[in-house]
């Protein structure tokens, strides 16, 4: 194992926990994927490239290996999940969570596997379109229709904006997109 | 009307992601076609909303001894278990032979094995991968306790014994609602005095009646496995047959026969 891959885990290694918990929505089979990831990206190390992104190389590693896991185990396929869960997947030391951020965490973990993990890495990991393509080794067209289908998901909950005036939404809108770009 | 503009165009120029020119004429095409802003309404979350949401799951990541990693990557000069402290860099390398090990198993072929077998496998494969790590952290605290059972018990359709939450010998930790083929599959995590995790696993098996508790060993664990009630139990852990046929006597007599 080189020392950069092992530094660079060091780094990322919330985020690869929080990546876990978003696929898995169990504590369990978080730490069971963690694990397994480090197993594998410690024996692969000599596979990653100097120069290009170490995260999107570990996430990458994660979505094999939990979709590996997937196919095989049929008893961590069928884990279900309820707004409940929470309790278990965020902090008991801090019980005054902000409710709105709960309630935005359970819209979006309450999405499908597949529109939750493009979701999360465009808008939590803030990785581009292309990119994220690339970590869940898809086409771009299905990241955008992944995200299309999760933001029609996502408008009628919590996040959503469309419930009052949808000019003022949509300048809403235009005004944080313009801040971005 | 602007229908020729697709979903994918609306979501980048939600997310600020279009080149200017392009920008410019979808907002001032919004003054003059509401089912633009229709379409742009439908797709539009507040994004920004989402990453502090997710900031929460930071919290509570499992401890790690990244410092020992290194060892984990080569093979160990002596038995890291050896050492009397099963470090993660030590789980690792264990991870890694069980992996290979599991993967083997999965790739035989089961359909000729019977059902109540391969649930049994199934459980004792999962269990595998539990360390001490895994279960040390996990605090079960009375109000998460009955909210765990609750949860339980709805997904089995069945009521969870209180007494199942303090087996004598053994720290409950976690009741968790598994699947094994499509049915609701209850798995009990508890910590024994040394440290080791200790599961108790059990779902309705039609069919079932009663039967004496049989003890083995199955991939290097012991298991206690029975029927009772309708119900198909196992109980499994790195633990001493003796110790886990005790906890299997006293799950069962929380049972109603």
């Amino acid at each position: 194992m080189t020392e950069s891959v092992r530094t660079e885990l060091v780094s990322a290694r919330l985020r690869l926990w929080r990546f876990c918990l978003s696929l898995t929505r169990n504590r369990a089979s978080a730490e069971d994927l963690m694990q397994s990831t480090c197993v594998r990206i410690l024996e692969r190390a000599h596979q990653f490239r100097r120069g290009t992104r170490f995260d999107s190389w570990m996430f990458r590693i994660a979505q094999t290996v939990w979709l590996n896991e997937v196919r095989r185990d049929q008893l961590r396929a069928e884990q279900s999940f309820s707004g409940g869960d929470l309790d278990e997947l965020t902090s008991p030391t801090d019980p005054e969570r902000d409710a709105a951020g709960r309630d935005v965490l359970n819209a979006v973990l309450s999405l499908p596997e597949a529109q939750r993990v493009t979701i999360l890495l465009v808008y939590v990991e803030g990785f581009s379109y292309a990119e994220t393509a690339e970590i869940l080794d898809i086409p771009l067209g299905t990241v955008m229709s992944r995200i299309g289908a999760g933001r029609r998901s996502l408008a009628r909950g919590p996040l959503g904006e469309s419930n009052g005036d949808t000019t003022a939404s949509i300048a809403s809108a235009v005004e944080r997109g313009a801040a971005l770009s | 009307m602007n229908s020729h503009l697709s979903d994918a165009h609306l979501i980048r120029f939600l997310d600020g992601r279009l080149p200017a020119d392009e920008h410019a004429a979808i907002e001032a095409a919004l003054a003059t076609d509401p089912a633009l802003a229709d379409r742009l309404a439908a797709l539009h979350v507040d994004t920004t909303a989402i990453g502090p949401a997710f900031e929460t799951l930071l919290d509570n990541a499992p401890e790690v001894d990244f410092a020992s990693m290194e060892h984990a990557a080569d093979p160990p000069r002596e038995s890291t278990l050896g050492r009397g402290r099963l470090s993660l860099a030590a789980s690792l390398v264990v991870a890694a032979v069980l992996g290979a090990l599991l993967a083997s198993v999965w790739q035989e072929p089961r359909q000729d094995t019977p059902r109540d077998e391969r649930w049994h496998a199934d459980v004792v494969t999962y269990h595998k991968l539990y360390v001490p790590e895994t279960v040390a952290p996990l605090e079960a605290s009375v109000r998460s306790l009955n909210s765990q059972f609750e949860r339980v018990a709805n997904a089995l359709s069945l009521d969870i014994p209180e007494a199942l939450g303090r087996l004598a010998d053994v720290e409950f930790k976690r009741a968790q609602v598994l699947g094994f083929e499509g049915t609701p599959l209850a798995h009990l995590t508890y910590q024994s005095a040394a440290g080791k995790p200790i599961a108790l696993c059990f779902l309705k098996l039609p069919g079932a009646g009663t039967s004496v508790p049989v003890t083995s060993r199955q991939r290097g664990l012991a298991a206690v496995t029975w029927e009772q009630a309708g119900l198909g139990f196992i109980i499994v852990g790195d633990v001493d047959a003796k110790t886990l046929e005790a906890l299997a006597k006293a799950a069962s007599e929380a049972f109603p026969t």
